[in-house]
């Protein structure tokens, strides 16, 4: 065995040994895997190899695509076939929901360039004519996906990295994890290895590997069965006619995929009541593992797969598998630097590990090695949780993204499990004045309020549905008086020291505020060139600056600073965000609320756009932040947390006479739209330079160095090959754009949405998106495709809402 | 014609059995378990013999704890009548099973009773022959052919030397090989059907059988692990080997 490597993967399943496979091929040989069993033996040796394509998320989608094809370049490259069946696979619809849910995903499916087609019943029984397509609407294919043999897939990376110089080591266990000044040891009873890198891929062991290195890592398996039946006469008889197998069959409202294999099929059904295992981590002898069969749990599901199959129920069970499969709360994977900890990297939770193993190999290689990835990874990003994330929250939510496979991915949808959680203190007002609340990080926000009689309950849907008329009251009552919005899940923190202002220099595009009390937007470039973060700077003191940034990203952010910050003690960081609230007042009787909730001078010649002050609220200390995100004038009321149900008391109170009403999510929503207010996520990206998301006059080459000027120097020289556009989408009737929407010059895609939704206040239905530059010019006309149903658009000016902020700065 | 066919739940044959750490016995907590298998082929084998129109019902009885149902459940899902589960926690010995089962029969009255030749966790070969003897009725062991004739059976067995054809009265207790048949899979809106079947479900302390450990267990430990082996370079050193080392040759 090797003492000194440059990478340690850690555990030896197909995402692991993939993930030594992506090290060696981008040219770093010296890296060595180590298995405490053998090979597969955890997880991907009960998978049932199935390659999804389908995915509702624009990075996850891209990774899952990377794998497809180059799963198929394996054989050719290593010599060993890997089982892959190019059967294609069948998504069924039997709703019209199901079938908005398919046009959407068409959309992301368009967008990264995956084929994919829509079949009607007719079409379906032709390709699967052991299927019964009477109650059926429609349903999508995807030509080329299938399934794979998991254990041969993985064999074939092992022989791939093998002959690239990579080393593994089975039957080989971990017992410790240590890091030194410039890097790890691996400790294992075989010896230990030096390195520069470790990769957590340990699947079942996720959490035990974790501690190992006091990183808690949100991921507990849940138990997963399918069915494998005998072989079936009719599926015989159409083996030796030499006619095609008939694909992966994808009942989405029954819940279940199904296959032949050997002559029979398979079911595997995600049922409601699937337990977490090894939530203690599973034995320390444990190997290929399997679980004792709960057919009751499946029983409906089975009905459903009789009824669809109708053969399925004609043969016998062969065989029960019921098996580990990792889980996160949100059902996607963990690919990414860990948090706090230079050089450890996170590939686990892996839940559809073989379709995702090929893709979170090459991103998570290029990131170790070129120091970024070049996909977006904030949907598998590690950081996207924090330490919310109990193992009591984890059991809970886990179970519940298992149940939720194939649910519709409604892009409004909240999910019920360990809620609420974190709240502010003004929940229960909240909730007393209608709030519906979703829940980002972890924190219950109200989404919308539910008012007029109107039932406190949200209503998912891609189209408009009925809080439609309720956001509608909401941004109308901002626009023609003032609205309350809570925004406490913001993440915030102080940098300080003597070296603050050089470091933050560094950190960040744009100028730092110059004067205490000013504000600057200001935006994180990762090495590359995109755009990491983004941050709301204030300038509290000398060498004191208050930041700002999304809550969902808190943890992201926090680690993006601390992870540039110097070491040396010259610049300090705290975390403020569970102490500080936050309180939006926004609309044009903003100022007049604040002169009667406070005797501080909110006047504009004294209190101007873009800067801050200490005020009082009624008794309570504040600070009042002269900016928002819905393009009105007011202020942003930053407070200690203890406060802030006499600061809402005391707003609410005054506001009356006003019309102040409290405003949702949503609402901020429609309203940014209208002022092409960009979402880190969504409008800036990794994947976008600054200039790309139109985020030029926040961006200042010639200031002095920074993280990514080189790089976006570089950039800009080649060219940019996008542009952020606010567009028009003319004759829309009851659905508005989601983002990742095609867009289409002359039958030709040309972009994709990023965003959309009605604007009120312009009575406008509103995109934001990406586009070829040489098209990005006002008046340009498009057309862009809403749930497979297609629009003119028309690219208006940026901030089609009072585009020269009058109201802002009145 | 009845038969009633007595099943056990083990340890499933795929899982590798991990033995506890304290060495009082094996792992079984979160272990898939299943039928013993020739017990399986005893069901089989009743289940033809119904088919075939000679016998009338078909009676699944398992002793052990609450889950032990679910082997019952199989035998009812692929063509066994009715069933019943004797509840007993713990470990319970073949001689006690036997008692047991003893009581059961005495109620039922079947002209046949099928098990396994010996259950897989504990190998012990025992109960087919302790029941026997306590009914006073004929046995045939290690069947691997039955053919049932007018008042009288005739079984193949295997036995050390070769296949042994003894012809026995009914009643008559048999013990199942893996041989006797293949045993069919049961298809899902059987194992559904299964569920509607009746189970009765009876105290072994209510039949008056003394279900007590008789047999003391010291303790439960891995087989030593094997070495690993090793390459040879040429046909003289294998030779070599063979004749010093292994003494073989």
């Amino acid at each position: 065995m090797k003492s000194k490597a440059k990478v340690v993967v850690v555990g030896g399943g197909v995402v692991g040994v993939s993930m030594l496979y992506h090290l060696a091929k981008k040219g770093w040989s010296d890296v060595a895997l180590v298995e405490r069993k053998e090979l597969t033996s955890g997880s991907t040796w009960h998978a049932a190899g199935l390659l999804p394509l389908f995915n509702m998320s624009y990075s996850v989608g891209q990774l899952h695509k990377y794998a497809v094809d180059f799963y198929k370049t394996l054989e050719e490259e290593t010599g060993k076939n890997v089982g892959f069946s190019v059967v294609s696979n069948i998504r069924l619809a039997s709703t019209k929901d199901r079938m908005d849910e398919y046009h959407q995903y068409a959309g992301v499916a368009q967008t990264i360039g995956v084929k994919y087609k829509f079949l009607t019943p007719d079409q379906v029984k032709e390709i699967w004519p052991l299927c019964n397509t009477k109650d059926l609407i429609g349903a999508i294919q995807h030509p080329e996906d299938g399934y794979i043999q998991p254990a041969d897939l993985t064999q074939a990376l092992a022989t791939g990295a093998r002959n690239r110089g990579a080393e593994i080591y089975r039957n080989t266990n971990v017992t410790g994890i240590k890091q030194t000044k410039d890097g790890w040891v691996v400790e294992t009873d075989k010896g230990a290895i030096e390195c520069e890198h470790v990769v957590s891929c340990s699947g079942n062991f996720a959490r035990q590997t974790g501690k190992m290195v006091g990183l808690d890592i949100p991921v507990i398996p849940v138990e997963h069965q399918y069915i494998v039946t005998e072989p079936h006469p009719e599926i015989q008889k159409r083996k030796k006619e030499g006619l095609p197998e008939m694909g992966v069959l994808r009942d989405s409202d029954s819940r279940w995929y199904m296959r032949e294999e050997a002559g029979g099929l398979i079911l595997g059904p995600y049922e409601d009541g699937a337990p977490c295992c090894y939530v203690d981590g599973p034995s320390k002898d444990s190997e290929y593992e399997l679980f004792q069969e709960d057919l009751d749990r499946l029983a409906p599901h089975i009905e459903g797969a009789i009824h669809r199959v109708p053969a399925f129920g004609e043969v016998g069970v062969k065989k029960v598998y019921n098996g580990a499969i990792c889980y996160t709360p949100d059902g996607n994977p963990i690919v990414g630097p860990a948090w706090g900890l230079k050089n450890f990297w996170i590939n686990e939770g892996h839940s559809f590990g073989i379709t995702a193993a090929g893709g979170a190999g090459w991103q998570l290689a290029e990131w170790i090695i070129d120091g970024e990835p070049t996909v977006d990874m904030l949907g598998v990003e590690p950081r996207r949780y924090g330490d919310y994330c109990s193992k009591s929250y984890l059991k809970e939510k886990n179970e519940e993204a298992y149940r939720n496979v194939f649910i519709i991915h409604y892009p409004d949808e909240e999910r019920e499990a360990a809620r609420p959680l974190r709240t502010a203190p003004c929940y229960d007002r909240m909730k007393k004045l209608g709030a519906v609340f979703g829940q980002k990080f972890g924190w219950e926000r109200p989404n919308f309020f539910a008012t007029d009689g109107m039932e406190q309950k949200d209503d998912w849907s891609f189209r408009r549905s009925n809080w439609f008329k309720a956001v509608e009251k909401e941004c109308k009552n901002v626009k023609e008086n003032v609205g309350l919005l809570d925004m406490t899940a913001f993440a915030k923190c102080r940098i300080k020291g003597p070296k603050a202002e050089e470091f933050l220099d560094y950190l960040v595009a744009n100028k730092l505020p110059k004067k205490i009390g000013r504000v600057n937007l200001c935006h994180a470039l990762n090495t590359k060139g995109g755009v990491h973060s983004e941050f709301t700077i204030l300038k509290e003191d000398e060498n004191s600056y208050y930041l700002v940034s999304a809550g969902a990203f808190q943890r992201l952010d926090h680690d993006w600073i601390q992870k540039w910050m110097p070491k040396d003690g010259t610049v300090q960081f705290e975390n403020l965000t569970n102490s500080v609230g936050v309180l939006v007042v926004a609309g044009p009787k903003a100022r007049d609320l604040m002169k009667k909730v406070s005797k501080d001078d909110f006047s504009n010649e004294n209190f101007k756009w873009l800067s801050s002050k200490k005020v009082d609220i009624g008794y309570a200390p504040c600070t009042a932040i002269r900016v928002n995100f819905v393009g009105e004038l007011g202020w942003e009321i930053h407070h200690p947390l203890e406060y802030q149900n006499h600061i809402f008391d005391k707003l609410m109170e005054n506001g009356k006479e006003l019309g102040l009403k409290p405003f949702g999510i949503r609402a901020m929503n429609s309203l940014r739209a209208e002022k092409s207010y960009k979402l880190v996520g969504t409008e800036l990206s990794i994947e976008y330079s600054p200039y790309e998301s139109g985020l030029d006059r926040f961006i200042h080459p010639n200031k002095g160095k920074f993280i990514g000027l080189e790089a976006l120097n570089k950039w800009r020289q080649k060219g940019f090959s996008n542009k952020l556009v606010t567009m028009e989408v003319h004759n829309v009737t009851d659905a508005d754009v989601l983002g990742n929407n095609p867009i289409y010059e002359n039958d030709k895609v040309v972009g994709r949405a990023t965003g959309g939704d009605f604007g009120f206040r312009l009575n406008k239905s509103i995109a934001l998106g990406m586009i070829k530059p040489e098209l990005a010019t006002t008046g340009q006309k498009l057309k862009i495709d809403i749930l497979g149903k297609m629009h003119d658009a028309t690219i208006l000016d940026e901030s089609p809402y009072d585009p020269e902020n009058k109201l802002l700065r009145a | 014609m009845k038969i009633l066919v007595a099943v056990k739940r083990v340890i499933d044959y795929n899982v590798q059995v991990r033995v506890k750490e304290d060495g009082s016995g094996v792992v079984t907590d979160n272990v898939k378990m299943s039928t013993n298998p020739p017990d399986d082929n005893a069901i089989e084998e009743a289940v033809k013999i119904k088919e075939s129109g000679k016998a009338k019902e078909i009676v699944a009885v398992t002793i052990g704890e609450e889950k032990a149902q679910e082997t019952v459940r199989k035998a009812l899902a692929v063509g066994a009548d009715r069933g019943i589960h004797v509840k007993v926690d713990g470990i319970i010995e073949p001689l006690a099973v036997s008692k047991v089962l003893k009581k059961i029969i005495e109620k039922e009255n079947p002209d046949l009773v099928f098990m396994g030749k010996q259950a897989i966790d504990d190998d012990c070969n025992q109960t087919g022959q302790m029941l026997a003897a306590l009914l006073n009725w004929p046995q045939a062991t290690f069947a691997s052919k039955i053919e049932v004739k007018d008042k009288s059976l005739e079984v193949t067995r295997e036995v050390d030397e070769g296949l042994e054809t003894i012809e026995i009265n009914i009643p008559a207790v048999v013990t199942c090989d893996l041989r006797l048949n293949e045993p069919r899979y049961a298809s899902l809106p059987n194992i559904m059907k299964a569920k509607k079947k009746p189970l009765e479900q009876i105290n072994a302390s209510d039949l008056g059988v003394d279900t007590k450990q008789r047999i003391e267990q010291i303790k439960v430990e891995e087989p030593p692990k094997r070495k690993a082996g090793i390459k040879v370079s040429s046909v003289a050193e294998l030779v070599q080997k063979l004749k010093n080392e292994a003494k073989v040759i």
